[in-house]
């Protein structure tokens, strides 16, 4: 009877190896597409390249009307310190500015929180307001706004799957005063599930 | 077809097709229900999946999914789950059924006698009746492994979204701490033991079948053994689904203020994993990463589930044996 399991066991070991095998691939498979359509700022704080800090706010429609992915650059209407641009052609984006930050927010899908944390690796810790999120990456000065597609009276559950509302950016040598959220509901980042939502 | 050798090779000679006792079995299980018979018992059963399906459609077409949540799990995983569930059970049983009279059966073809006489004559129809269970039973187990198969191609493809990173994602901040290696092999674990425990509660419930027959000689009996052993796996089952459902559906809230304990959390997700759906629930990613995160070393479901799958091929062979030895004893004066 011993048949059973040398039969299941050595079965069991080489199909334990191929499901591996298959795991590793198409995780690397995944790593050869090409980037995200809307990419991050990167560690400087320039975003694809524009970096937003060097410049004067009058230079900024320039910049943007001269950036190869960005067309429609224009003023927006009712904000003196906003522009709007249309990204790679099918992203409308508005940029918000000032010398301290400048925010990058649009009612198209941006990216989802999983594309960050996949790329940028866990933020440092999270802030859950009353509609949203707040993901920090604190070193890279990089703050994004998330909508919890599931969140009750107490509680909130973090999804790879949520969308990113907007990001903001703030500038290295700004006052830690500006910089920094004197908020109550900070939590630590635990990765994906439950946090308390505070009411 | 050399592939096809290699593998009966692997077999001992009585779990070949080619064994004499093993294609006597099968022909003589062939030759009961003949012609219109057999195709009007297809037809009846793809009738009843047909139905199924369709039930479990409509349920999920009005957010009424039963026994999978309604967030993350995709269409074809919610749909088929159900259907699958009860397929399963049914496959079981029929395991247990169709052994669970064998030695009654012969007794009354007359066979029982020229084969205790014969050198090792029980013994080898014994598991020569287990492994033809595997053969009559290869259309619904087909049922069983292809959905399965398909599921694990779902949970591969859906690796390779977030550039390839949503493995890594749900590996920080879990307890335990694993490398991105270790991860891959506990998640492989899982999809080898979702694939192979169909295979194994098959077995054990052929080998539980042989041992009532080998034990109750009158068919009144056996019919009431079998009927206490499907309550009881029944029980078990239905123990094992809605322990594990009640970690996997419980509300956010409860994983942060719960003070249930842990190791309970973890032994109800692997009692769903082997004795509850054989794995099926977790072979939707999502569903089995949150499991890593809301659950204290859930990440070693998988492996827990493999370590039972072993325990019930061990407990299979132990009951096959003693079959084996019992239907073996010699007869009495």
């Amino acid at each position: 009877m011993r048949f059973i399991n040398r039969v299941l066991i050595s079965g069991m070991l080489l199909l334990w190896v191929v499901c591996s095998a298959a795991v590793a691939s198409v995780r690397w498979v995944g790593q050869q597409q090409p980037d995200q359509p809307f990419p991050l700022p990167d560690a400087r704080g320039c975003w694809d390249g524009l970096c937003f800090f060097d410049i004067a706010f009058s230079e900024i429609p320039a910049a943007l009307s001269m950036h190869p992915r960005i067309s429609q650059a224009g003023r927006l209407w009712d904000q003196a310190t906003g522009l709007e641009f249309v990204y790679r052609g099918r992203t409308p984006v508005k940029l918000y500015w000032n010398p301290a930050s400048y925010s990058l927010t649009s009612d198209h899908k941006l990216m989802r929180l999983g594309d960050v944390v996949g790329t940028l690796g866990a933020p440092a810790r999270i802030m859950v307001l009353e509609d949203h999120v707040v993901v920090e990456y604190p070193a890279r000065r990089l703050y994004l706004l998330v909508v919890p597609t599931d969140r009750n009276i107490n509680h909130v559950l973090l999804s790879p799957r949520d969308q990113v509302d907007s990001l903001t950016v703030f500038q290295a040598d700004a006052d830690q005063e500006t910089i920094t959220f004197y908020y109550p509901f900070t939590q630590d980042w635990k990765g994906f599930g439950a946090y308390y939502r505070f009411p | 077809m050399r592939l096809q050798h290699y593998v009966y090779d692997q077999f001992p000679v009585w779990a070949r097709p080619t064994n004499p006792i093993l294609r006597y079995l099968l022909q003589r299980a062939q030759r009961r229900r003949q012609g219109m018979a057999r195709w009007l018992f297809r037809l009846i059963g793809i009738g009843i999946v047909v139905w199924m399906v369709a039930i479990s459609y409509r349920a999920y077409q009005g957010n009424q999914n039963f026994g999978v949540s309604d967030q993350g799990e995709s269409a074809l995983f919610s749909v088929l789950y159900l259907p699958l569930l009860l397929i399963q059970f049914f496959t079981f049983t029929a395991a247990l059924v169709l052994t669970s009279n064998m030695v009654s059966q012969e007794q009354q073809a007359g066979t029982w006698e020229a084969v205790k006489i014969t050198s090792h004559g029980a013994e080898m129809v014994i598991r020569a009746r287990w492994a033809a269970v595997f053969y009559q039973l290869r259309w619904l187990l087909a049922f069983l492994i292809i959905p399965r198969v398909v599921f694990v191609g779902q949970m591969l493809v859906d690796l390779t979204d977030y550039q390839g990173y949503h493995l890594d994602l749900y590996i920080t901040g879990i307890t335990p701490e694993v490398s991105l290696e270790v991860a891959i092999l506990l998640l492989a674990g899982l999809m080898t033991a979702a694939l192979l425990l169909p295979l194994v509660l098959l077995g054990l419930n052929a080998s539980i079948g042989l041992l009532l027959s080998t034990v109750f000689k009158a068919r009144g009996t056996t019919i009431v053994a079998q009927t206490v052993i499907l309550v009881l796996e029944v029980l078990i089952v239905i123990g094992s689904l809605s322990g594990g459902w009640d970690v996997l559906d419980a509300e956010p809230i409860t994983q942060l203020t719960s003070n249930a304990d842990m190791t309970q959390k973890l032994v109800s997700l692997v009692l769903l994993g082997t004795t509850g759906d054989q794995g099926l629930r977790f072979m939707n990613l999502e569903t089995y990463f949150q499991a890593w995160t809301d659950v204290d070393y859930g990440i070693l479901t998988g492996v827990l589930m493999l370590g039972a799958m072993l325990l019930l091929a061990l407990v299979t062979n132990g009951l096959l044996w003693w079959s084996a030895r019992r239907a073996s004893r010699p007869l009495r004066g």
